[in-house]
This record gives C-alpha cells, structure tokens and sequence, in this order.
C-alpha cells in the first residue's frame, strides 16, 4: 500500500528522508549494542586471574574510554562507551553509504513477486558507497585518535600505535604520520569493502537463482 | 519510472532484508582475508636476527589457539578470524532483519487499529 504522500509531488523524497532517518537509527543501535556488549565481555573477562592477557587491550580502549577497565563495574563503563561509540560508527556509516547510493537504488533492491500490500524485497549493497563510508569513518577515526595521543603528549610513549607503520607506510603518531595513514587506511577499506559488496551481491544472487529454480 | 514505482522501490529499499547467509559468509570472507594478509604481512616484513617477528600480533593467540605469525599460522588465523565474521555477519543481519519485521509489524497492528478507530 503506498501512502497518500509518496503519491504526491515531494512525497518521495519526504519517504527517502525518512528511510534515511530510520535505517541509520535501526543501523546505529544493532552496531551500538554489538560493539557495548563485545566491550562488556571483553572488560568482565579481563577481570579475571586466568584471563589476564586479555587486559592488554581493555587497556589499549581505556586510553580513548575513560573508566574502561578490567571488572564489571569498568566493563559496564565500557559498555556504555561502545552503545555510545558504536551507535555513533554505526549511524554515520549507514548516512554515508546510503546517501551515496541513492542513486543507484533501481539497482540495490531487488524487490520479490509477492501477493499482498507490501513490497518485499532483498537488499544488494553498493560497493563504492559501502567503501567510502566505512573508509572515511575509519581514516577519520584514526586521524582523531593519533592526534588525541599528540595533544595529549604521549605520542613518544604509544608504542602500539607506532606499530601501525608496519602495515602503513608513512604512518606515524603525528599529525603528518596521521595524515598518511588515513589516506593508506581509507584505501585499503575501500578496497575491503568493494570485495565484501561483490562477494554478498553475488552470493545472495546465486542464493536466490538456486531457490527460483528449485521451485 | 512513475511517482508510485518510484515511491514503491523507496518504500521496498527501506524494508529490504539482508541475506544472512551470503552476509555471513561475506563477512568470514573479509575477516579471514584482513587477518591472513595482515599476518603474511609481517612475516614478509621479517624481523632482525635473533628477535621474534610480530610479537604484538602473537598476542592473538590468547584468542586463537594454535595462531602463530607464520605463514602456517596466517591459515590458522585466517579459520578462526572468518569463523568470528561469520557469527558477527550472522548476528548482524538477523537484527537488521528482525528489527525490520517489527516495525512493520507494530505499522500493520497500527493501520489494523485506525481501521476500527471510532473517531
């Protein structure tokens, strides 16, 4: 059934403005809610004894979420902070990569023969959307957190960071380095990304020739 | 395409479901190749003598039993990291789904309701 509006002049756009808002809500509180409670098992497993190699990363976290810590009550920090951060990543990957795919949505949406009142239909995704989306949050994500450890005067001392120039060239805890590396690291997410969008679109493809076939 | 086609793919586009299978698979795909050609890597990259190659990396054997940064343990790595896809794809496609079939439920339960509105 289409509404009143969507039939009218400005409708669709009113209906793409709203498929925006709620798809990048629905987006941003799945990937919330997986990224608080994956902090929260790391956290709670870190607390204990014969799990305390899981410390080094719950440590890594804390230095961008304050209050993480080993324990339940610095997982339940982190959890918030991963509900918080997550949600963030999520919403804003869901707005960039369906922004940018507006137009090419004849092509993402494959809608299914069926009876009734609604059009159901399978999604595809769109490989450069998906790749500028998840490669700009990314290189923005590791400009900020680099030049946080410089603002904050550890840059000398985070020697983890530093390894990042093993798998990025150029990379280094500056604002130079940073620069460099989230050039690299949007790059190689793009190019992670258009992989991952042909490896589903034709999977799903082939999924559904099997089953359209096996009727 | 007329308004109505046009707002009928918008209205599908918004309720469009992911397929699990090929999401999770995909998913496994991606994370087995970030872990293997991050591990290969380092490996290629080497180390002087005397000192271990990538023993940050090697901390993921707390995680993945049996991962080493080797060539070898790049396979080993690559089954443990597109197992973890494949139930993080997995996971997030059933939400992306189920949170889609609420909602429509909860419009069609509503438009159900007004129908036998008395005002």
């Amino acid at each position: 059934m289409i509404t009143p509006a969507a039939s009218e002049e400005g409708g669709v756009p009113l209906l793409i403005r709203a498929t925006l808002r709620l798809n990048t809500l629905i987006f941003g509180a799945i990937l919330g809610l997986m990224t608080g409670l994956l902090l929260l098992a790391l956290g709670v497993a870190a607390g204990l004894p014969p799990l305390a190699p899981m410390r080094l990363p719950v440590l890594l976290f804390s230095v961008f979420l304050p209050g993480y810590a080993p324990g339940l009550a610095g997982a339940l920090a982190g959890f918030l902070w991963g509900c918080v951060a997550g949600g963030l990543i999520g919403g804003a990957v869901y707005w960039i990569n369906a922004r940018a795919a507006l137009s090419a949505l004849d092509r993402l949406v494959e809608v299914e023969p069926r009876d009734g009142d609604f059009p159901a239909a399978a999604l595809h995704l769109h490989g450069p959307s998906l790749g500028l989306a998840i490669g700009a949050i990314g290189a923005v994500g590791l400009f900020g957190a680099t030049n946080w450890l410089v603002l904050r005067g550890t840059a000398g001392e985070s020697i983890h960071a530093r390894l990042l120039s093993q798998v990025l060239p150029g990379y280094q805890v500056s604002f130079a380095g940073s620069l460099v590396g989230a050039i690299e690291l949007f790059l190689i997410l793009f190019a992670f990304c258009l992989a991952f969008a042909q490896l589903y679109n034709g999977l799903a493809a082939a999924r559904r020739r099997h089953s359209s076939s096996s009727r | 395409m007329s308004l109505d086609d046009r707002g009928r793919l918008v209205l599908a586009w918004a309720f469009a479901r992911l397929d699990r299978p090929a999401f999770a698979l995909a998913s496994a795909a991606t994370f087995a190749a970030v872990i293997f050609v991050l591990t290969v890597t380092i490996v290629l990259k080497g180390a002087p003598p005397g000192v271990a190659v990538g023993p940050n990396l090697a901390h993921l054997a707390f995680y993945f039993p049996g991962y080493t940064v080797t060539f070898g343990g790049a396979f080993v790595g690559a089954t443990y990291a597109g197992a973890a896809g494949a139930a993080w794809g997995f996971v997030l496609a059933t939400l992306w789904n189920l949170a889609h079939a609420l909602l429509l439920a909860v419009i069609r339960v509503r438009a159900q309701l007004s129908f036998y509105s008395i005002d």
